[in-house]
């Protein structure tokens, strides 16, 4: 199968995916509160308004009417007005989207380093105090709660020590810089407002440190295992015989050769990013889609609800299909289909 | 590459185990050991030691903590305590409440009114010289266009004028709220009488004219001078309210923001008016004439008010001008938002918020006030007796389903409550007894002086034993022991740590009179899908927690006859669904009684009745409290203002009195 066929099949079914997503998020948002028009109007708007709200999101069709409308409007990138954020759904993603995506970035560099690092340190001090020391560390943080970690992080490092800000994205006193990207650390960058954008990327660590914390451990481990095959490897040996340095070997040589794996493997880490960004995001009032997704749910916002899930969706497709596609991209070994 | 050597499992044990057990004793360390706020300093060497609270860095900013963002500030959309509290210093209408009182107004667009005797038509005068922030002009056309707008685009706020200056019913059924007057007005001035039939030719033709609003027009002049209408224009300066019916309190309605003035060139330069849609500009974007203009917003996070330097009451000499015209001190307000309560906490010990919000359902409940009120550097401010509550706390008995729909359970229930109790350990001294469903310091509030039900549990046992209903007390009594057990459902929202408290109360004081009662915990939003359901729906709560306010300073209409006609059953008001006949004739006339006398003698009469029928459980009404920073001075509270008044707000910096 060329490389062509491969992207078309894989497009068409992530195609698929997400439409099976918004069937089954719309569904279930309206088995939730079939007509949230009072929820939306609050107990004091009058019969008259809430008449106007059902009329307008066609609360009194059948469900399948309804999601014909939705349909319809989906498929052109209109998920529709937000009756409790009060503006369109896609301009609310387009404000809320960058900041996680800011964060998981940072996130997963954080990631992706500690755990390529420690998982090469490891299988060079296999069955040795590195190694265990190692072991020990991404099994605590990988069996710990997201919840938990990240409160521990902003109780010790922010409140107790005071080296980091506990909430926020930035100093509120200020001044933001405009919207230019949506991200805001880059656009502060781009206004050249640097108190703003050296307070944004403080106020990033705690929250991104505590995603990476999560997650790194399973690079770790892939990382280790992907070494012990590499370093016995015959260029390795090659290598040593030659009397090349150790760590050059470890750090340079073998540890190139074992991304493979991991590059899979940082696929599904945003997708887990995405997920624990909901709680993370919460617990360090770090405003992003998470935050976005969970308030709107609260609320019996589907428009925001749906619209959210189909991004969500889309990026969990996408960072898979990329990986799939840059897997077989570097190692020609790999036959597509 | 060889590798060899090892270290034994025992080892690696023993070290993992000390390592967790490290891990605990540093969580049981963080969550036994509170940390200490920044403790002022104090000065040990001086026979009385003084004590210096951080004044903020910048006197010339106040940081509120919050935890609404606000999603509209758009006067005919936002309602929420978040977006009140913008509104109320963005935007201003023709007067204000004075100061802290809800009976006297002041005026602030408007320079004098006149009230007709019976009440169904107001007169305003516009001042000359008022401005919007960008400097557009503003007269009477503006408050044609601002209030028109509100109305028919029928959001939320469309509510404050339903049945006063237009059609409830008719809106329902047509789809459309628009003014009373406005589509014979529109066929006066295009010779068009199609639209005097065609409410949504009417309705778009109406949105059309305010999307192209030009006060030089002349079908647009002769469209606002039409003489029955909802609101005339006399002249540039001259405004006329021509009610539908009689209505005493709306000046209290003008006072709120929904009569705000909104600059038409602005919103029609930015999307216009459409019916029944939101103008998503608007929502976050603000251009009134009030004494602050929002700055910045950021969604979610912060929004920052600037005082408006193109203030048109800055330049009004004294004797034009008043105590709400006074121009900020503090220049510039941030509004940070966060869900977190510890995180408002830290903020306020840290001295990097001087206000917690918003002010008109305050951010922390009472349980958090003692600890709060031991930081000298801190203010809590509770309201005394004196000063009218509006926000009341309740549990509604759903009468339309037994077993409560006995009216001797619900007389019953409501001896069983230990009232005293509740307000010492939920309220905190932040709250009052009281007799509903008007709540105390307000107009018509319990005329006949019922005195709150007592707690009497023998009464209730005696009243549910001669029901036949199977009691088994705490002691292993059991009454009527081949009788049905009395078992209830207690609904509450689980994130409110007040309704939580109360909730497990109830339970063990329902306990000892042998009613068994099932906590069903949900969120506010559950809570008002349940509520929004038919009365007689299974899943209708028996039971449910609730707190009520009034939309606007109409106790009678707002509180009493919301909560009491059974045309607003469930999420409405009525969420007892209590369905009297007498109450119902009352309360479908009383909104409208302009005779104070008669209205006071219908108010009592309702009381009366709801009194012996016990369709609610009253706890409490709020006492209202806020906490600040000891140098913040200007602070108060007025339930028709709903929100800081900022403008009144300034440091006093030797105000942290020694200690």
């Amino acid at each position: 199968m060329s490389i062509w066929t491969y992207v078309i099949n894989r497009a068409v079914r992530a195609f698929l995916l997400i439409l099976g997503i918004i069937v089954l998020t719309f569904i279930l948002s309206h088995v939730l509160a079939p007509n949230p028009a009072y929820v939306w109007a609050g107990p004091h708007a009058a019969p008259s308004v809430i008449q106007a709200i059902i009329r307008e999101y066609h609360l009194d069709q059948p469900i399948y009417v309804q999601l014909y409308y939705y349909l319809v409007s989906a498929l052109t990138f209109n998920f529709g007005f937000s009756p409790y954020f009060k503006q369109p759904v896609s301009e609310l993603i387009a404000i809320y989207l960058p900041r996680t995506l800011q964060l998981i970035f940072v996130a997963m560099v954080l990631t992706g380093l500690i755990g390529v690092f420690t998982g090469a340190f490891a299988a060079e001090h296999k069955d040795k105090w590195g190694d265990y020391t190692v072991k020990a560390l991404y099994l605590i943080s990988w069996c710990m709660p997201p919840f938990l970690a990240a409160l521990l992080l902003q109780l010790f490092i922010a409140y107790y020590w005071g080296v980091l800000p506990p909430n926020l994205m930035a100093d509120p006193t200020l001044a933001a810089p405009r919207y230019i990207t949506g991200f805001p650390t880059i656009d502060a960058l781009i206004e050249g407002n640097w108190p703003y954008f050296w307070s944004s990327l403080k106020h990033l660590i705690l929250p991104a440190f505590s995603l990476a914390l999560i997650s790194f451990g399973v690079i770790t481990r892939i990382t280790r295992s992907s070494m012990l095959t590499a370093l016995q490897a015959d260029y390795v040996r090659a290598a040593v015989m030659r009397g090349v340095e150790k760590g050059r070997i470890v750090y340079v040589h073998a540890l190139k050769n074992s991304m493979i794996p991991v590059i899979t493997l940082l696929a599904l880490v945003f997708s887990w990013m995405i997920s624990g960004s909901v709680i993370i995001e919460t617990i360090f009032s770090y405003n992003g889609l998470g935050w976005l997704l969970t308030t709107a749910l609260y609320n019996y916002d589907y428009p925001t609800v749906i619209g959210c899930s189909v991004v969500i969706g889309i990026a969990v497709v996408l960072a898979n299909f990329i990986a799939d596609v840059l897997y077989a991209v570097i190692d020609p070994r790999i036959k597509l289909g | 590459m060889p590798y060899g050597g090892g270290v034994s499992r025992t080892v690696i044990a023993v070290i993992a185990i000390v390592i967790v057990v490290a891990i605990v004793i540093g969580i049981y360390y963080a969550l036994t050991i509170k940390p200490t706020p920044p403790k002022p300093v104090t000065n040990v060497t001086k026979l009385v030691t003084t004590v210096s609270c951080p004044l903020p860095s910048n006197t010339s900013v106040i940081i509120s903590i919050e935890n609404e963002p606000p999603n509209s500030v758009d006067p005919a959309v936002g309602f929420y305590a978040g977006e009140d509290e913008i509104m109320t210093n963005v935007y201003q209408g023709l007067i204000m409440f004075n100061y802290t009182s809800i009976n006297s107004f002041v005026p602030i667009i408007a320079s004098s009114w006149q009230v007709a005797p019976n009440y169904t038509v107001y007169i305003f005068n516009i001042r000359h010289g008022v401005y919007f922030a960008n400097g557009d002009p503003v007269n009477a056309t503006t408050f044609w266009f601002s209030i028109y707008r509100v109305i028919l685009m029928n959001q939320v706020d469309a509510s404050f004028f339903t049945n006063i200056l237009y059609n409830g019913t008719e809106a329902t059924i047509t789809g459309y709220a628009i003014p009373w007057g406005a589509c014979h007005a529109l066929a006066y001035a295009t010779g068009n009488s199609a639209y005097t039939s065609n409410y949504t030719l009417c309705a778009y033709a109406l949105a059309n004219v305010l999307s192209n609003f030009n006060v030089y027009n002349v079908t647009i002049q002769k469209l606002m001078s039409y003489p029955n209408q909802a609101i005339v224009v006399l002249d540039p300066y001259t405004l006329e309210f021509k009610l539908l019916n009689p209505y005493m309190f709306f000046l209290q309605i003008l006072a709120e923001y929904p009569a705000s003035a909104v600059d038409p060139v602005f919103v029609d330069q930015h999307g216009g008016v459409v019916p029944n849609q939101q103008n998503t500009y608007m929502n976050t974007h603000t251009m009134g004439t009030g004494p602050y203009q929002v700055v910045q917003w950021v969604p979610g996070q912060m929004v920052v008010l600037q005082a408006n330097p193109n203030y048109w009451a800055a330049k009004l000499p004294p004797s034009e001008s008043n105590i709400m015209l006074t121009p900020p001190k503090i220049k510039t307000v941030i509004l940070e938002y966060t869900s977190s309560a510890d995180q408002i906490i830290n903020m306020l010990e840290s001295g990097k918020a001087q206000l917690m919000g918003p002010l008109a359902i305050p951010a922390l409940p009472p349980l958090y006030l003692p600890s709060l009120e031991q930081n000298p550097c801190l203010r809590v401010v509770i309201e005394p007796p004196s000063v009218p509550t509006w926000l009341f706390l309740m549990i509604t008995l759903d009468t339309q389903k037994y077993p409560l729909n006995i009216t001797a359970v619900r007389v019953a229930l409501v001896h069983a409550i230990n009232y005293t109790e509740i307000l010492d350990t939920v309220a905190m001294g932040a709250g009052e007894l009281y007799v509903g469903p008007i709540s105390p310091g307000m107009p018509f509030y319990n005329p006949g002086n019922l005195p709150p039900y007592n707690y009497d549990p023998n009464l209730a046992i005696q009243i549910l034993k001669s029901l036949g209903f199977k009691l088994t007390l705490p002691n292993g009594t059991v009454i009527n022991p081949n009788g049905q057990p009395l078992s209830l459902t207690l609904t509450y929202v689980s994130d409110d740590p007040a309704q939580v408290k109360i909730a497990q109360e109830v339970q063990i004081m329902l306990s000892q009179i042998g009613v068994q009662l099932t906590l069903n915990p949900v969120t506010t939003q559950q809570e008002e899908n349940l509520i929004s359901q038919p009365c007689t729906a299974p899943s209708y709560p028996q039971m449910l927690i609730w707190y009520w306010y009034p939309s606007w300073l109409d106790p009678v209409y707002q509180d009493l006859v919301v909560q009491t006609n059974a045309m607003y059953s469930g999420i409405a008001g009525n969420v007892a669904c209590f369905n009297n006949t007498e109450v119902n004739d009352l309360t479908n006339v009383l909104p409208f009684i302009t005779n104070e006398t008669l209205m006071t003698q219908y108010v009592t009469e309702v009381y009366n009745i709801t009194y012996q029928q016990a369709p609610d459980i009253w706890l409490y009404a709020i006492r209202q409290y806020w906490v600040q920073s000891c140098y913040v001075q200007g602070v108060f509270w007025n339930p028709g203002i709903l929100g800081y008044y900022f403008p009144l707000m300034y440091y006093n910096t030797t105000a942290c009195s020694p200690s």
